[in-house]
């Protein structure tokens, strides 16, 4: 169930769109902007666990069609803000 | 089996689900993330149980519910049939009725066993039957038990699964009594005379001759009816024992876990000595509660 069209989305809209979306579905009670691009999400100030990370990957799945396998792939992938945007913009290219 | 304390929340739904986290936050003292409706009803009622009265850490949980986390099933079965997709893992995490013991036994501190027990008819008396055979075993000293049921939208399709008329007011609460045995030195407000399930009217007519035996008894007792005892079974309860109609006031909103209310109700305006609570099922079993004020 993709609902964004990845060709028309720019970096920065696709960085603001991902804070949301981890606000979101992590139910944390944060501004999405107060979350910086390079910020440690899974085990640093945020507080996300492996859980968090499993509904992230998910919620990408459904809203890009970027599905995150485990292990070293998604632990790169869910890195950050930044490195979550690359992995869904790498994934268009290819 | 005793009554130490009780805490509750009840509200009546009619356009819009109020939103919970801010009463989930003083009754936890912190914000809880990742739970739905049902989960922030148990930690909402329980907090309030548990706020002047704290349980000793290897309280037992027991947690019932009519009809569960309706919102989180039907959050899951949404996303699988409708969409075809696979449940969210939180969402499907929750599915798990008893996931909620886990955030009450997390955020008060409780290391007990912990139960969720349902029963779509008389859920608060199935888990207290529970409780009082773990306390009467002594295999406990203490139980934190409670009933939730939660509303879900849109309320016309939520009267549906109730199988109640459309102009029916609906709710949610949660009920919460912290319980000890008998041998409980400190005070407590009540004690749990009787909690039984009956096969039939018979059976009913019988236990209640030998309740009322003397004259006093119904002097001092209020018969309250639960929201599934028609009009001349209630009358016939009220010839039978003689005893006061009494209704929590002002009428609550139907849902599964209706007497807890009326028995929250009870302890808090002491309209008698005892309290007669009696439901029935569609099976015409009857499901009876006796409280005595302390």
């Amino acid at each position: 169930m993709t609902t964004v069209d990845l060709t028309t989305l720019d970096l920065a809209s696709l960085k603001t769109d991902l804070k949301s979306l981890i606000v979101v579905e992590c139910d944390k009670d944060i501004e999405p902007g107060s979350i910086d691009d390079d910020a440690i999400l899974i085990g640093g100030d945020l507080d996300l666990d492996s859980l968090d990370a499993l509904q992230i990957s998910m919620a990408v799945k459904n809203r890009y069609g970027v599905s995150i396998e485990g292990g070293p792939e998604a632990r790169r992938a869910l890195k950050s803000v930044n490195t979550l945007a690359d992995t869904i913009l790498n994934f268009q290219r290819d | 089996m005793k009554i130490i304390a009780h805490g509750h929340y009840a509200e009546k739904i009619e356009d819009a689900l109020p939103p919970l986290k801010e009463l989930v936050k003083e009754a936890t003292g912190e914000p809880v993330r990742r739970v739905g409706r049902f989960i922030q009803l148990a930690l909402i009622g329980a907090g309030r149980c548990l706020t002047a009265n704290p349980a000793p850490k290897n309280t037992g949980v027991y947690l019932t519910s009519g009809r569960g986390d309706l919102e989180i099933t039907l959050d899951v079965l949404e996303q699988m049939v409708e969409h075809g997709l696979p449940p969210k893992p939180l969402s499907f995490i929750n599915t798990v009725s008893n996931s909620a013991c886990f955030y009450l036994a997390k955020h008060f501190g409780l290391h007990g066993r912990s139960h969720f027990v349902t029963r779509r008819h008389a859920p608060l008396e199935s888990a207290l039957q529970l409780a009082a055979l773990d306390l009467d075993h002594g295999s406990l000293q203490s139980a934190l038990v409670g009933s939730v049921d939660i509303c879900t939208m849109p309320l016309a399709d939520h009267r549906t699964r109730l199988c109640v008329p459309a102009d029916t007011a609906v709710g949610e609460g949660s009920h919460w009594f912290l319980l000890s045995n008998d041998t409980y030195p400190g005070t407590t407000l009540a004690t749990i005379e009787a909690v039984i399930l009956l096969p039939d009217k018979d059976a009913l007519q019988q236990w209640l001759a030998t309740q009322f035996l003397s004259p006093q008894s119904p002097a001092n007792t209020v018969l309250a009816c639960g929201q599934h005892i028609d009009t001349p079974t209630r009358l016939l309860l009220q010839h039978l024992t003689g005893c006061s109609a009494w209704a929590a006031s002002p009428e609550p909103p139907w849902y599964d876990s209706h007497c807890g209310n009326t028995l929250g109700q009870f302890l808090q305006l002491r309209p008698a000595r005892t309290l007669l609570h009696i439901d029935s099922d569609p099976a015409g079993r009857f499901n009876v509660l006796q409280v005595s004020l302390s």
